[in-house]
């Protein structure tokens, strides 16, 4: 066997809480983070809530001198790349940092700065732009910010494919690491899309729920009642590492990355093939480089977009996959409490799902009102299920139909 | 407002700097870490406090607080 890629660091910043405990505390419950948005007056969107990140305390070890310059989507992801190395307990300052890389998923940038410095350019003139606002705004600024603030020097990366960004960037740096090319990565994703531009983006999409007057209850995944999803902000990175790096630093190892897979429905701008071809493909390929059989799987984190095409497209995907075997596995959406993290949606469901591990217990699907018939597995509705997780799928989707899938194993002592 | 006090609220509020570093001979790169992109934003702010137009060249982040005192008193015009 080759080397073997493990997650020994942690690190979440999300609308359910800061830092893993208070993350999952908040999270095991079953209960809503979201809300009518506060950070501006959004009352003219049709869709105008989401789960935000309302208290984000930064370490002073970060400056003001260097924070003024970034937007909140780089703020976000220092927090969590500071959450994740000291979860890891890891000190960059004794590693290789040529072996050491940043992969980062992201699908919008920084719009909140941006906006910011468009409106100066055109009230004031080219004077009234921050000279900051040229690497504030773009979607590599976290990557290279985490890159200078910590010294690291290796294989680096910034993978930009709408929600489907950071699972894709976690599976590019787990064989970063399997190549030989790395021997530590910090990989996840951020997104800071509560701004004025960046939500009226979000609403042209046309896949936002407008239950506004009931907003914690509004993002309803697989169910019959849906009208699309709900957007959250915050950040999950995660300390990918070689395994006998990990070993031998005598790292805790809350999982191991056994597979992962990605392709594209070559189908339509906004939508998903319907009959969920290519995210069945990508299932069974991700499969086949785990070595893992259809029997193995015990839990799928699914992408849970919420809206009929995406739900039943989903579903029909991992019938194709496991056939009758599909009623047994738990699928869950716990990102109907938190909102669809969008850019750093598959990161936040690979932590969800390495808790999930850790506490074995299944997250919950909220918000299920009335059974869509053609989604019949088990959505785990409601509320948290005690069970052991050994072997997990998640799933994270696109926009022009991008199909991510990760699969992670316990690593048994 | 006088040019070396505008220089020197403008590094303490930017740059961060201690109001006692503030010393004719510092430089703003090398005593600073002062990079390009904080040099236009030092340039902008001087612009705004003393009501004058800076132009380009005439002052960088490889100066020392002397030097870019005295480029500005003889140099710049009000805008």
């Amino acid at each position: 066997m080759g080397r073997r890629v493990v997650i020994t660091g942690l690190g979440i910043v999300a609308p359910s809480g800061i830092g893993k405990a208070a993350f999952w505390d908040g999270m095991k419950e079953g209960t809503s983070f979201i809300s009518p948005i506060s950070k501006f007056d959004a009352s003219r969107y049709p869709s105008r809530i989401a789960g935000e990140v309302r208290e984000l305390k930064i370490p002073d070890s970060f400056s003001k001198r260097l924070l003024k310059k970034l937007d909140r989507f780089s703020h976000l992801a220092l927090v969590a790349a500071d959450l994740a190395l000291k979860d890891g307990k890891l000190e960059l300052a004794d590693e290789n940092l040529d072996r050491v890389g940043v992969f980062m998923g992201n699908a919008l940038g920084g719009w909140e700065y941006a906006e910011t410095e468009l409106r100066d350019l055109y009230i004031e003139g080219l004077d009234g732009v921050s000279p900051y606002q040229a690497t504030a705004w773009f979607p590599a600024a976290p990557q290279g910010q985490i890159s200078i603030y910590y010294g690291i020097k290796g294989y680096s990366k910034t993978v930009i494919s709408d929600r489907a960004s950071s699972l894709m960037a976690l599976g590019y740096a787990a064989r970063t690491i399997k190549k030989g090319n790395a021997d530590l990565i910090l990989a996840g994703g951020t997104e800071a899309p509560i701004a004025p531009y960046a939500l009226l983006c979000c609403n042209t999409n046309g896949s936002l729920s407008t239950r506004n007057e009931e907003a914690s209850t509004a993002y309803r995944p697989f169910d019959g009642t849906r009208d699309g999803f709900v957007i959250g902000e915050g950040a999950g990175i995660v300390v990918l590492e070689e395994m006998e790096h990990a070993l031998e630093r005598g790292a805790h190892i809350y999982g191991e990355v056994v597979g992962y897979s990605t392709n594209c429905d070559g189908y339509h701008r906004i939508d998903f093939d319907p009959e969920g071809n290519q995210l069945a493909v990508a299932i069974k390929t991700a499969l086949h480089e785990s070595e893992v059989s259809i029997g193995e799987v015990d839990y799928i984190c699914a992408d849970g977009d919420a809206t009929e095409n995406g739900d039943r497209s989903e579903t029909k995907a991992v019938k194709k996959v496991f056939g009758k075997e599909a009623y047994k596995i738990p699928i869950s959406a716990p990102k109907s409490m938190t909102g669809n993290l969008l850019g750093a949606s598959g990161a936040v469901d690979l932590i969800t799902t390495l808790l999930s591990m850790e506490h074995s217990c299944i997250l919950p699907t909220i918000n299920g009102r009335e059974k869509d018939q053609e989604c019949d597995l088990d959505y785990v509705p409601l509320r948290s299920r005690p069970q052991d997780i050994n072997t997990a799928l998640i799933h994270s989707r696109g926009r022009g139909g991008i199909n991510t899938v990760l699969v992670v194993q316990k690593v048994h002592p | 407002m006088l040019v070396e006090e505008a220089l020197k609220e403008i590094l303490i509020d930017k740059i961060e700097i201690e109001p006692g570093e503030f010393k004719p001979e510092a430089k703003l790169a090398d005593d600073f870490g002062v990079d390009s992109t904080e040099m236009v934003e030092i340039i902008l702010s001087l612009e705004k406090a003393l009501g004058i137009k800076i132009p380009e060249g005439f002052i960088s982040k490889n100066f020392s607080i002397r030097e870019i005192v005295d480029t500005i008193q003889e140099r710049c015009v009000l805008a």
